[in-house]
């Protein structure tokens, strides 16, 4: 009988021993919602930031995909590049498709895998539906997809913004945006906007005139004000071709010969996603599993939310060696990764200080 | 074999989005047009392959499409000259045309349907287009009667026919997605429709309630069987939700393509030593070459596979994971019913 308390403190240290080298196991699965009206460009930013970020960089970070969605997703970059044809094809409504993403960390001694990511590639014409006087069941479960959605993000088509700052807006254009920020006041998930083709504006505009001239539409100006409660919503100006590759003809838009893709800014709205989810999430009551959850996953991996940072005593080096020690766990790929997602916001917000709008707002009611 | 069918189309304008612009009417009078858009998807860059696919749960089942995919040309529509028509992104537009017909998709090949069947659709659907193209923005959808269509003789060649994977109707009773009830022998698992999540998965299944405390005894007697366990369980690492998933997919694209061997050199040496590859692949895929996963659930280191056999048949597969020399691996399989 002497032996069951031996036992029993042997069982539960062995236990909790199991049990947290089973949490630094832990990965994030989370599903990014990127919601836009057709020709908005969310078939070809994927492929474009699919391309960007298959290769790590000196933080290490990459993304991976199974090898038919890696090839798949270069089949539409290549398109996209090739100026002798025409952009990818349109989704139409039964080609929804949903992309897994790994995202990994890499070291000199090892690859680590930190989570996982999925995005939702659909019809953007789909959308209007959801509002319509009897939406459908396929409707209905694209809905759902939202709502249930981790993260989600608005893609603006940059060539319409363009044609509103002409004042020349396409019919529909604000009830477009209107259907759209609805969408995602449904939510108290971060909400970030994607302004997409930013190569045909940033000839003509600066990034502060098309924020000042947003907010001139009242429900965008209202969508903004209610984004204070979760804190964070940022315009991110992307081009997923680059300067010069594209130009307008017409009512369309035709790539130029001979000019090379060079898409710019693409990984931001990716870097931008985690660490304004987690500053979300402390902003607002907690709700639904999936925030617990990623919760529950930056507490296992130690980040500092108070602050976004990684706690940096648990990596032993600094920044710079981190990429360069002999293995890393968990923990500390994710601190890699929070700290790459920082360094890509901070050199963000100093280009564009106007991107966090409701700073902007706040600072455009002050009279700053 | 002649028979009768309806002409549909689905398309879009230079500025507005994809939608159905001809309709069967018995389809519209149903509240289904829509699976028209959504049952047409592209499955083949060649321009002579017609795509037959099943839609199952159909209120008017059974029913099945015929359709090809063409990039529109203006003259093809009375629109000018033969330029390739583009939408405001300067991407060619692209038209699903095709035919509904009342009978399962594996009876559309003894048809005989030709080539004039589909420009017979053509012809009836290019005025909608028109209206389309004029109107710059959505338009209501016209309905279509029903034509003969099939019964090739000589001298007319038939389509090049491709059998595509079924469209369930979300809701219908064909829809796939089942949620196996836990807690039971896995022998004795029984499935029941469940609810499915947003990307068609099935819904997590509650958790039993929990016992009442019990006595300080009883976890006395619990902890030591469980270092027991501890002490003799395998010691091979848990594989990961993320390698689960990868490996799922995986799985998957080769049931897609047909290679039952690549599939079964995921199961473990274990699982390889007691099944041979022709009875696994009789117990997964019976007398067919192929399937296809029409949802997949993971928890844990156990996945759930909704399959779709090349016949039409479905079962549901369960899987349990375990990592083997570095890589996961199948150990266990169940095919259900």
């Amino acid at each position: 009988m002497e032996a069951i308390p031996v036992i029993a403190l042997a069982a539960i240290i062995i236990f909790l021993v199991r049990k947290r080298k089973k949490r630094a196991r832990q990965e994030l699965d989370l599903s990014l919602a990127v919601v836009g009206f057709e020709a908005s460009g969310k078939t070809v930013y994927i492929g474009s930031m699919f391309n960007e970020l298959r290769v790590p960089g000196d933080h290490g970070v990459f993304l991976d995909a199974i090898p038919e969605k890696a090839g798949k997703l270069l089949s539409l970059y290549n398109t996209t590049a090739d100026t002798d044809k025409k952009f990818p094809d349109s989704t139409n409504k039964g080609e929804l498709i949903e992309w897994p993403f790994t995202v990994k960390v890499r070291s000199a001694g090892s690859v680590i895998t930190l989570g996982a990511f999925r995005y939702l590639d659909f019809a953007g014409e789909s959308l209007r539906d959801l509002y319509t006087a009897a939406p459908n069941p396929e409707t209905r479960r694209l809905y759902d997809h939202f709502k249930n959605a981790d993260i989600l993000m608005a893609m603006l088509d940059g060539l319409q913004v363009k044609r509103y700052l002409e004042n020349r807006p396409r019919p529909g254009f604000q009830n477009d945006l209107g259907t759209l920020l609805a969408l995602l006041s449904g939510h108290q998930k971060p909400v970030n906007l994607i302004l997409a083709k930013w190569d045909i504006l940033e000839d003509q505009y600066s990034f502060r005139q098309v924020v000042e001239r947003l907010f001139q539409i009242n429900q965008f100006a209202k969508f903004v004000r209610a984004q204070a409660v979760p804190g964070i919503c940022r315009l991110i100006p992307v081009s997923s071709v680059g300067p010069g590759f594209a130009r307008e003809e017409g009512n369309a838009m035709r790539k130029v010969a001979g000019k090379v893709i060079n898409p710019v800014r693409v990984e931001v709205p990716v870097a931008c996603a985690l660490p304004d989810a987690l500053t979300a999430i402390r902003q607002v009551k907690p709700g639904p599993a999936r925030a617990s959850n990623l919760m529950r996953w930056a507490g296992t991996m130690k980040l500092n939310m108070g602050i976004l940072t990684v706690d940096l005593a648990a990596l032993n080096a600094p920044p710079a060696a981190s990429y360069l020690s002999a293995a890393l766990g968990t923990p500390a790929a994710a601190g890699q990764f929070i700290r790459y997602c920082e360094d890509r916001l901070t050199q963000f917000d100093r280009e564009f200080p106007e991107s966090d709008l409701v700073r902007f707002m706040l600072q455009h009611q002050q009279g700053l | 074999m002649a028979a009768t069918a309806w002409p549909y189309a689905v398309t879009r304008g230079e500025n507005s989005g994809y939608q159905a612009i001809v309709v069967p009417g018995f389809l519209d009078d149903a509240g289904q047009a829509y699976v028209l858009e959504y049952a047409s998807r592209q499955e083949t860059d060649e321009p002579d392959t017609v795509t037959v696919r099943d839609v199952l749960g159909a209120a008017a089942g059974p029913l099945s499409l015929a359709y090809r995919v063409t990039e529109a040309r203006a003259d093809r529509y009375g629109l000018g000259d033969d330029t390739l028509l583009e939408d405001g992104a300067g991407r060619a537009i692209r038209v699903f045309e095709g035919l509904a017909l009342r009978l399962p998709a594996d009876k559309v090949p003894s048809l005989g349907l030709t080539a004039a069947d589909l420009d017979a659709v053509t012809e009836a659907t290019a005025p909608a287009f028109r209206k389309l193209w004029m109107a710059g923005t959505r338009i209501d959808a016209g309905p279509s009667t029903a034509i003969p269509v099939g019964g090739a003789g000589p001298g007319r060649r038939p389509l090049h026919l491709q059998i595509a994977e079924p469209y369930a109707v979300p809701g219908g009773d064909r829809e796939p997605g089942r949620t196996v009830v836990r807690g039971a022998p896995r022998s004795d698992r029984e499935t029941l429709p469940g609810p499915q999540s947003s990307d068609g998965r099935p819904a997590e299944p509650r958790r039993p309630p929990r016992s009442r405390p019990v006595t300080g005894v009883v976890i006395v007697g619990l902890l030591a069987a469980l270092l027991t366990w501890y002490l003799t369980r395998s010691s091979g690492p848990a594989p990961t939700p993320a390698a689960v998933r990868s490996a799922v997919e995986k799985t998957c694209s080769d049931l897609k393509s047909g290679d039952a061997s690549r599939v079964y050199q995921e199961f473990s040496s274990g699982y390889q030593h007691s099944t041979g590859l022709a009875a696994f692949d009789s117990r997964l895929l019976g007398s067919n070459a192929s399937a296809s996963c029409t949802s997949t659930s993971t928890t844990g280191d156990q996945a759930v596979l909704s399959l779709r056999r090349a016949d039409g048949t479905t079962r549901t597969v369960d899987m349990d994971f375990q990592s083997e020399s570095g890589q996961e691996r199948i150990t266990a399989m169940k095919v259900s019913p």
